[in-house]
Parts: structure tokens; sequence; C-alpha cells
């Protein structure tokens, strides 16, 4: 009937009577002489309804024939890219900026034409930035790249409030942490702390993106509705968790190692002594947060019940595994800990979704 | 009647109030079509990705733990576990529907059943490709894959795993005829086998589509029908990455000074996707605006002219975009609905990057393929905004 519906499973369960008609049982009535061929049409027409037919037709129409256009430009100009100068390059790629500018003035910054203009500006900008390093070969290094980029889009970014672009936004603040720690990349003493410190400051930079989201929408209310899609929020948690894992695997893995060989007191990083602990403490802080959320954060919490399972998981492994080869038995255990564990995150998820469900009822009595 | 052209959804309950009473029995025969069309999941999401994420866990550790006792070393052994596994694991899932779905059975029931449907696929596989010859491994796989999916796409009422089992069993028929192309042409080059292997994955979109548009054809046959327009997608994309097959051969009339294209590249093999995908928009079209009845409307019949035009001066799988954006569009179905709008940059993106037709002969196809779009936008514009014509269903 619906794919995404499908997939996604049915919660509560409605009465197929409550159910949006869609074109699939249209033909099955018909398949199966529930309706004649004249009232196919009637159903059909009431399924699309003129006005809205026509103007999803040509809103399609016109952005496949901008589409096709814009691309096949885009192709052409490439294949002569080496026929322009240095300046028609620039001045094409500021023109090009400058459009886009216009055109979001023209369309404003509240209808989604004048969003998608903004945004391809704010790519193109990106553009202007790697043609004039080329042009003037100032050989610049990915820190200062990213940062006038992000520099460059954050007030356009500001100014149209649209969440794809903050998306974007936050892909160059990553591109920006990233290289900051580069250097220490080069040095094979230092290498190590670099894929760790620009991991924390993902973690950091994912929870303040979060704090400022939750105090901007609490404090503006329906000012801020543009910040309302959770999809952003979703990932997000996602990447907070998946780097928290992360840590608590490598830092578990040196204090289990450090331990079991006694180095702990020689070897041990005084910061990753507070750090393993902080890390479980955020993982369970924030699963706490969510608990209280209500049943619109059963996503989060499933993602937040699945974050903690693979940590088990994986500590008990480094546990039993003591960096070695590992016997049949001991992986057979680790499997058999690993079933138990999910089987307790199955039924807990599903007790919360009942808890909360029951609550959020409740509830909506209350305030009746 | 006026109710019935509001732009407001209306509901399966409304729609059959309309024409029967709710007591008759046309009445409650259109809600038993209705509800044979839903066949949601009552187990939510998440909470299946969670028993999945866990079955996988679970079964890479066990999976690992037979590698440490070299049971990978006997393949015969380890297509005998595997099955056994599977057929255990079929047997459990089966069991668990005994138990409500709030129970600690069910859940038990089910993360054993779902780490057995994985374990006895992946040995299955394994074993498969170990117990035959150097240079078999391809058929091994297929018939593996086929056997797995056979025995589960009618018992597990999973959507992503039977699109899966699918996909992977499309994705080992597709390792066999590249197997088979190379016996009968030992020294063919890819770009020579890469037509003939995009040629049979065009050919499944029209078989998926029709399974996927058929009202006749179960709702448990979609994942078959999405995976072949997955598989036919993809195929699609490389071989017009990797050879530039798909595109309209008609700029090599001006030349190679302009326009480069791939040495080799047969000209019809290359059209006959554009020709498969234009002739399928058109059915789905017509069979969106009511049958065949409906090509007496003028409008219609501009469409079909201005297909025919994009399609065969375009780029297949831009086209193929075009057509899943419609079938989305006419099914009200909008995954598949954004999964087109997202293939249409996709491709494009391949269409401008590939070296195969050259960027300045892909820029030329697409601004054309534009302009004719456009030329078609200005000579409708009026109907938009007139009466409708007669002869649609609507």
């Amino acid at each position: 009937m619906d794919t995404y519906q499908t997939i996604l499973g049915e919660e509560p369960s409605e009465p197929v009577e409550n159910l949006r008609l869609t074109r699939a049982v249209i033909e099955g009535w018909l398949a199966n002489d529930v309706i004649e061929k004249q009232q196919r049409g009637e159903l059909l027409a009431s399924l699309y309804p003129r006005r809205k037919r026509d103007r999803f037709l040509v809103t399609c129409w016109l952005s496949l024939v901008a589409v096709f256009f814009l691309s096949g430009i885009s192709a052409m100009v490439a294949a002569n890219w080496d026929h322009f100068s240095g300046r028609e390059r620039m001045s094409g790629v500021a023109l090009l900026y400058i459009a886009l500018i216009a055109g979001t003035i023209w369309k404003t910054t509240d209808t989604l034409t004048g969003k998608l203009l903004a945004s391809c500006a704010g790519f193109t900008f990106g553009m202007l930035l790697v043609v004039v390093t080329q042009q003037y070969q100032l050989n610049v290094d990915g820190v200062w790249f990213y940062a006038t980029w992000a520099c460059g889009v954050l007030p356009l970014a500001f100014v149209v409030k649209f969440v794809p672009l903050w998306v974007g936004w936050s892909l160059l603040l990553r591109g920006v942490l990233s290289s900051c720690f580069f250097h220490l990349d080069i040095d094979w003493m230092t290498r190590s702390l670099a894929g760790e410190y620009s991991s924390w400051s993902f973690a950091g930079a994912a929870l303040a993106t979060l704090c400022i989201r939750h105090t901007v929408l609490s404090k503006s209310g329906e000012k801020a509705a543009w910040l309302k899609p959770e999809w952003p929020r979703f990932f997000l948690y996602l990447e907070l968790h998946a780097i928290v894992v992360g840590f608590i695997a490598i830092y578990f893995a040196d204090f289990w190692h450090g331990i079991s060989d006694g180095r702990f007191t020689r070897e041990m990083y005084w910061y990753r002594s507070v750090l393993l602990p902080g890390c479980v403490a955020l993982l369970i802080g924030i699963h706490v947060h969510l608990r209280r959320g209500g049943i619109r954060q059963i996503w989060y919490l499933t993602l937040s019940v699945l974050a903690i399972s693979v940590s088990a998981i994986i500590v008990v492994c480094i546990m039993m595994f003591q960096g070695r080869m590992p016997s049949e038995v001991l992986v057979l255990l680790a499997a058999v800990f690993a079933f138990t564990v999910f089987i307790f995150a199955v039924v807990y998820v599903r007790s919360m979704r009942v808890s909360m469900r029951a609550s959020e009822v409740t509830e909506e009595v209350i305030y009746e | 009647m006026n109710n019935l052209h509001s732009e407001q959804p209306i509901s399966i309950g409304d729609a059959l109030s309309r024409y029967s009473d709710k007591q008759s029995e046309t009445y409650l025969k259109g809600l038993e079509v209705a509800e044979r069309q839903r066949e949601y999941s009552q187990f939510p999401l998440y909470l299946r990705i969670l028993i999945g994420i866990g079955a996988v866990i679970v079964g890479c550790l066990l999976l690992i733990a037979l590698a440490i006792a070299d049971v990978f070393e006997y393949p015969g052994f380890v297509l005998l576990i595997g099955g056994s596994i599977l057929a255990f694991a079929i047997l459990l899932y089966r069991r668990s529907d005994s138990f409500g779905p709030e129970s600690l059975g069910y859940a038990i029931l089910q993360q054993l059943s779902f780490v057995g449907v994985f374990m006895g696929k992946c040995m299955l596989v394994l074993g498969a490709g170990e117990l035959v010859n150097y240079g078999n491994e391809a058929y091994a796989t297929f018939v593996a894959t086929l056997g797995f999916t056979l025995t589960t796409y009618w018992v597990y009422e999973l959507y992503l795993d039977r699109l899966v089992s699918v996909l992977a069993t499309l994705f080992s028929g597709f390792g066999v005829i590249v197997e088979i192309i190379e016996e009968a042409l030992p020294y063919a080059h890819m770009e020579e086998v890469m037509p003939v292997l995009s040629l049979l994955g065009y050919a499944l979109v029209p078989v998926g589509v029709y399974v996927f548009l058929n009202p006749r054809i179960p709702q448990k046959y979609n994942p078959f029908a999405v995976a072949a327009i997955l598989m036919a997608g993809f195929v699609s994309v490389v071989a017009l990455a990797s050879d530039g097959v798909g595109t309209s051969i008609w700029p090599l009339i001006f030349g190679s000074e302009v326009f480069h294209w791939q040495d080799g590249l047969s000209p019809t093999l290359s059209l006959s996707g554009n020709v498969i995908v234009t002739v399928t928009c058109i059915a789905v079209l017509i069979w969106g605006s009511g049958g065949r009845e409906s090509m007496r409307n003028r409008k219609i019949q501009f469409g079909i002219r201005l297909m025919i035009l994009v399609g065969l001066m375009g780029i297949a799988p831009c086209m193929l975009g075009v057509l899943v954006v419609l079938v989305g569009y006419l099914t009200n179905d909008r995954l598949i609905l954004i999964a087109g709008i997202l293939y249409i940059p996709t491709t494009l993106f391949f269409a401008t990057h590939t070296l195969a037709i050259g960027l300045m002969s892909g820029g030329v196809i697409l601004v054309i393929m534009a302009c004719v779009l456009f030329i078609g936008y200005l000579m409708s514009r009026s109907w938009f905004n007139g009466p409708d014509l007669e002869g649609t269903a609507r």
C-alpha cells in the first residue's frame, strides 16, 4: 500500500476504514468487482484533484527542465574550462554567486525557491574560493579553506533559516575541526591523537548543536518552527552515540591492557582515566534525558539502548579475549552474552513503549 | 459531487460509503480487499532494527566461533549445517506466532530465528562457494542465494528481508551472466560486456513496474518489484558511468571533433535501454490516465509524443528516475516518489562526470532534453488553465 508505512510497521493499529484512500485500493476494488469503471474514474478524480495534480505536474516539469539545463551547461563549461582565462573563471563564478543572491532576494527567504537559491549560493561561494586559490596559487591549508567557506555561508544560513543549509554548514564545521588536528597526523608519535582529538571535537560540536537547538526551540517557540524537523537531530544523536561507543571501546581496551600488563600507572594518560567514566556517564545521561521525552522519543531511546548494549558487549569481549586470539568456547560465550543483552534491550524498549504510551494517554485525559 | 473534488484526502470508509451501504456485502468486500492490501507488521521498525542488529552481531560471533573451530574447512558440512540452521530458524519463526507479540517468549524466538536466518544464509553462500571447483563460484553462490530466497520469501513477512534476499539473488544472477559471457568470449573487455548487462538490467524495469502496479498481484511481491527496479537503477548507473551505455547516440553524426565517444560502444545496445524505459514510461502514463480509452485525450497523446522525443534523445537512467517519480505519484507512495526524486540528480552526476561519453556530449544531450521539455511545456501551458478534455477516466 505505502512502502514507507510497510517498512515502518503500523503503530497503533488503525481500522482499515480510517486509512487514507490510495490508488492501489481503488484498482483492487475494480479488479474484485467492488466498484465499476465509472466509479473508479470518479474516485481517481477525488484522489488526484485537478488543481493539485496540475500544480504537481508543472512543478515537476519545470524542475526537470531546470535540472537538465543546469547540469548540461555545467558539463559544457567544465569541458571548456581550460580555454577560459583566470579572470574569466573568477568573474564567471562570482557572477553566478551574485545572481543566486539576487534570486534569493527576489524570491524572498520565505519561499522554498529562495531557500534553495541561497543554498546554491553557499555552495557557489566554495567554488569561488577554489577558483581564487587556484588562480593566485595561494597554497592554503585545509583549516583556512574550510573556515573561510564556513564563515561565508554562516550569514546566509542565519538569514535563510533552512535546515538543509544548516546541515551543510555543520559538515563544513566538521571539515574545519578535522583540519585543525591534521598537523598531528604527520608525525607518527602523535598520529593516534589526531583521530581522537577530531572525534572529541565532533562530539562537542554535536552536543553543542543539540543544546543550542533545544534552547532556541524552548525560548522562541513558533518563531523557530523551521528547526522542528527531527531528522537532523536524529543524525546528531547517531553521531554522538557512535563516537562515545568508539571511545568507550578504545579507552576500556587501554585500561584493561594496562591493568593486565601492570603498565597502568606508567602508560595510562591521566585524561583517559577521567574520560572513560566520563563517556559512560555521558551515555547514561543521554539515556536518562531521552527517557523523559515520552513516546515521541522512542526512536532516540532505541538508539541509546543500542549504544549501551553494543558498549556492554565490547567491554565484555575485551575482558574475555585479553587482546589475544580467543578460543571457540570464549567466542561462543561472548555470543551467548550478546544474545542475552539484546533480549533484555528489546524487552526494555518494549516495556518503555508501553509505559510511555500509557502515561501519554493519561496526560491527554488530564489536559482534556 | 463537489466534495469528490475537494483537496482533502479521503478515507477508505468514506469512499466506500459513497457507492454502498455500510451494512451491505459490497462495503464489507471492499474493506476486505483493502485489508488484504495492508501487510503492515505489528512489530514496529525500531524494535525490528534492534533485533536485526542483535542478530547480526550474535550471528557474526557464532560464525567466528565456527571458523576458529575449523568448521569451514569442510564445505559439505558447512552446507549441511547452514541448511539445518535455516530450517530450524523457519520453524522457530512459525512457532513464535503462538506467543503474543508482547511476551518474552516471542522476543526470544524472534531473535533466535533471525540469528538462525542470518547464519544459515551466510553458511549456505560460503559453503556453496567453497564446495565447487575454481571458476564456478558464481554459479554456486547464485544457486545458494536463490535457494534461501525461495525458502524464506513466503515465510518471513518482513519487507526488508525479502528486499535484501531478492537483491542478493539478482546480484549473484548478474555475476553468473558475467561468468557466462566471459566463458563465451574469453578475450572480451568489460566495455563489450557492459552493454549486454545493462540490457538485462533495463529488462527488469518493465517486470518490476508491472508487478508493483498490477492490483491482482498480492502486496507481498512488492519487495521483488522494488528489488528489480533497484537492480535496474544500479546496473544502468554503473553502465552509464563506466562505458556511457544508455545515452542516445545521435551526437555521433556531428563527428568526433566535438564529441568524444567510447570506442566499441554498440549503438543498438546503448539505445535499447532508452527504448525499454521510454516504452515503460508510456505504458505507465496510459495506465495512470485511466487505461486505453485515455489515449483519445489530446493531453495524453501529447505526453506520449513528448516522452518518445525526450526518452529516445536523452539519457536512459535519467528517464528511469522520471519513471520512478511517475510510479510513486500514481500509487501515492511517498518513499518511491522521494527515491525517484533523489535518483534523478544521482544519474545526472554520473552523466556529467563519465569520461566515456565526454563532458561536451553529455552536456549537449542534457541541454537538448531540457529544451524539448521546455518547448513541450510552452506548447501545453494553456491546458493547465483550460477545462479538462474528454477521454480520460477523470
